[in-house]
């Protein structure tokens, strides 16, 4: 059993990993066409979310969402929406690896084959994530400890440079009244998701009143501004379009003169490997056990913590990875990408109504 | 049992890969020849032929040796002339017997001559190729980049490196210096209300280069030349903390003052008669230096020498803006700070394409001599 504090490694973590690909890219897409509102309105749909579902599940500790889908929910409605939501982290955590192998390719190694940058991510998430729920939290707060210092010494180094340019900033905040639309929505909202991971890694935990909650609106809003804002004072309103990876330009342009590498570039990429690494391990996690607990007959409880029989579960969600890696060109992973933020929103919203109900007919019952 | 023989196998396994797949990239830096300074030039064209286009890309090559503090590290200059910047690379790559290597590249020159053709091929091919930092510095280069890279200054102990400590203000900071990242280069020429500038890198002798002057460019080619006073007036009012060092004349006497800080800003009043005016406040502490008559100062003599320096500043500023505005280019950034504050998205850049040529400066200048060094 765990403390509380955990639950924010698992709201930190995503809200860090968020910066890497698809939000800042669909944010600074829609920057003149609502980002800034749909920032707010985010935080609002994000932050009501993650808190009716930690008061929900809240009053079931230990309990994993197998175990309170069983019995409280009728099987044939438990389980599609168990493999739906299995196969939603499953996405979340291949669609990570896919694109961060095509990052390592295009900034580190050119020359290796993607395919062999992915292949070595999948034996790290797959070997990873059969470990025990509590072993993952330990090794996510070790990496949220070294990571987090890197990435604040990061963006003060990006903020206090001349050639920030503020007016372009300003020139993105003029665009505040516009109205948003769904897809930036779905993609700022992602940045709350973190909390989701409790469906399993509740049960690990004792008893789940984190305090301080005001905190998750306030940094919330923090992050997603620093996340559309930065790039686009550094490559300009316009310009900023023209980059892939947004934030690895801006870390490419950032300098630091007298650190151990003055190339920023390379200190952002080695912190984003390890976090994407471990929140995919965080996500497949998920689902590897969500899938365990609907293939064995018995009740979920007596779930050995990790067996051979998982391969059976993980060769298919790996190859499928690969699969992706090897089929999938930019846009294609890019549309991927935005159409799993879509979904993810509404599976979201769907994720917290079931456990809503499952609370109602529990307490009805005892 | 069996289980953890297999996860062993499987941890040897990995590891003997990693073991394979350590090094530079799979070759070693004896076998690499690590690009310092790239140059570009539009080539000769020759009569007969139909493509006019063609560039020459120099590149100077630095060769890894034992040890750095000798100075006799040589520096290799190639170049190759072609219709692309990647089929010129390719073409040099059978020139040298080692892989090059862009990742030290720090120093991106332009020639003059192909500035002022147009500079979209290689602004797009120097942000497009990952190798290339973005925070490597661009130059214009007089008369060709290729001579500016050819230069051997005494000074230089490891190749194209005095051109890095210059136009990176690392070694010396002089205030006739524009400091042009990639990145920030890309932002000028791609954003709405902000043009380019860049530093002018000359040949000056046969073994020294001269960074004073700079160059104003559109959004594809080099436009106007900024002298080196202008130059740093430019940089006066685009940075904080300016060090360097001006003079006012009073009656008849000079005297030198150098700046401890500086600070400028500037603003869009809309005037009575609804005309545009930009309004700059520029000012800064200052230390006097020397006086060529041996005047003996007193603080009301600083106050006068001050109030002398700032109207001075004034004129010259307002001399400059005007120049600067003369052109039609806007490296200061007015369009982008009116549209910035401009809440009328939808018309503000006709708005501004109006505005721009009726445009008004003021300039605010208050410098303070404070103190007057070692002696009164």
């Amino acid at each position: 059993m765990v403390k509380e504090k955990y639950f924010y490694y698992l709201y930190l973590i995503n809200a860090l990993i968020n910066i890497i690909h698809f939000v800042p890219r669909v944010l600074i897409e829609h920057r003149f066409e609502g980002a800034l509102m749909s920032i707010f309105i985010s935080v609002i749909i994000g932050t009501g979310l993650l808190v009716s579902f930690i008061k929900l599940i809240s009053n079931f500790p230990g309990e994993g969402l197998p175990e309170l889908f069983y019995g409280s929910l009728p099987k044939m409605i438990g389980v599609p929406l168990l493999i739906f939501f299995a196969f939603l982290w499953y996405e979340a955590g291949a669609i990570n690896l896919a694109v961060y192998a095509d990052i390592t390719r295009r900034y580190i190694s050119p020359d290796a084959s993607p395919l062999v940058v992915i292949i070595f991510f999948l034996l790290l998430v797959t070997l990873c994530s059969r470990l025990k729920t509590e072993s993952i939290l330990y090794a996510l707060e070790t990496t949220i400890i070294i990571n987090v210092p890197l990435m604040v010494y990061m963006l003060i180094k990006a903020l206090v440079n001349p050639n920030f340019s503020w007016d372009a900033v300003m020139q993105v905040i003029t665009h505040l009244w516009t109205a948003p639309n769904y897809e930036s929505i779905a993609g700022a909202t992602f940045i709350f998701t973190g909390y989701v991971n409790l469906a399993i890694f509740n049960r690990a935990f004792s008893s789940l009143k984190p305090r301080h909650l005001w905190l998750i609106p306030i940094s919330g809003l923090l992050v997603l501004l620093v996340t559309l804002l930065v790039p686009i004072g550094y490559h300009g309103t316009i310009g900023v379009e023209d980059q892939v990876y947004k934030w690895f330009s801006t870390a490419d342009s950032i300098r630091s003169e007298f650190f151990l590498v003055e190339r920023v570039l390379f200190i952002f990429y080695f912190t984003c490997l390890s976090l994407t690494l471990v929140s995919a391990v965080i996500q497949w996690h998920n689902a590897l056990e969500i899938v365990k607990a609907i293939s064995v007959k018995r009740k979920p409880k007596e779930l050995k913590a990790a067996s051979n029989k998982d391969w059976w579960v993980l060769a298919p969600m790996a190859l499928g990875t690969i699969g992706m890696e090897y089929w999938f060109d930019e846009d294609i992973l890019r549309i991927f990408g935005q159409w799993f933020l879509n979904v993810r929103l509404i599976g979201e919203v769907l994720f917290v109504a079931t456990m809503f109900v499952v609370y109602r007919r529990r307490k009805k019952r005892a | 049992m069996r289980g953890r023989l297999y996860t062993t196998l499987l941890i040897i396994v990995l590891c003997t890969c990693g073991i394979m797949l350590t090094g530079c990239q799979l070759k070693d830096v004896e076998r690499r020849s690590f690009v310092l300074a790239f140059g570009i030039d539009s080539a000769p064209t020759d009569e007969g032929k139909d493509n006019q286009n063609l560039i020459e890309v120099t590149l100077k090559l630095a060769i890894p040796e034992g040890d750095p503090s000798k100075r006799d590290q040589e520096a290799v200059i190639i170049s190759q002339v072609s219709n692309t910047i990647p089929e010129a690379i390719r073409l040099l790559k059978s020139k040298v017997d080692k892989e090059l290597d862009f990742s030290q590249c720090k120093t991106l020159l332009f020639g003059e001559s192909y500035a002022k053709k147009s500079i979209s091929e290689i602004s797009d091919w120097m942000v497009r190729r990952r190798d290339i930092q973005l925070v490597a510095y661009n130059g214009v280069a007089r008369p060709s980049a290729k001579e500016v890279l050819s230069l051997h200054p005494k000074s230089e102990r490891v190749p194209a490196y005095s051109l890095i400590l210059s136009l990176g203000r690392e070694g010396t900071e002089s205030p006739f210096i524009v400091g042009m990242f990639s990145y920030n280069f890309r932002r000028h020429l791609s954003e709405q209300g902000l043009d380019p500038i860049l530093p002018l890198v000359e040949k000056d002798g046969e073994e020294a280069i001269l960074i004073n002057k700079s160059v104003l460019l559109d959004k594809k080619r080099a436009r106007a030349e900024l002298t080196p006073d202008e130059t740093r007036l430019y940089n006066l009012l685009m940075t904080q903390n300016l060090r360097t060092s001006f003079f006012a004349e009073k009656d008849g006497v000079i005297y030198s003052y150098n700046m401890e800080s500086t600070h400028a800003k500037f603003k869009l009043i809309t005037s009575k008669e609804g005309k545009t005016i930009v309004q700059y406040y520029v000012g800064g502490r200052a230390i006097l230096e020397d006086n060529n008559q041996d005047v003996e100062t007193t603080g009301s003599l600083l106050r006068e020498v001050s109030k002398v320096a700032s109207e001075k500043w004034e004129k010259d500023i307002n001399k400059f803006l005007v120049k600067v505005h003369g052109t039609g280019l806007d490296p200061l950034g007015w369009g982008l700070r009116y549209m910035a504050l401009n809440w009328n998205n939808a018309t503000e850049i006709e708005d501004w394409e109006k505005i721009y040529p009726q445009l008004e400066f003021r300039v605010k200048a208050d410098v303070e001599i404070k103190y007057s060094g070692m002696i009164h």
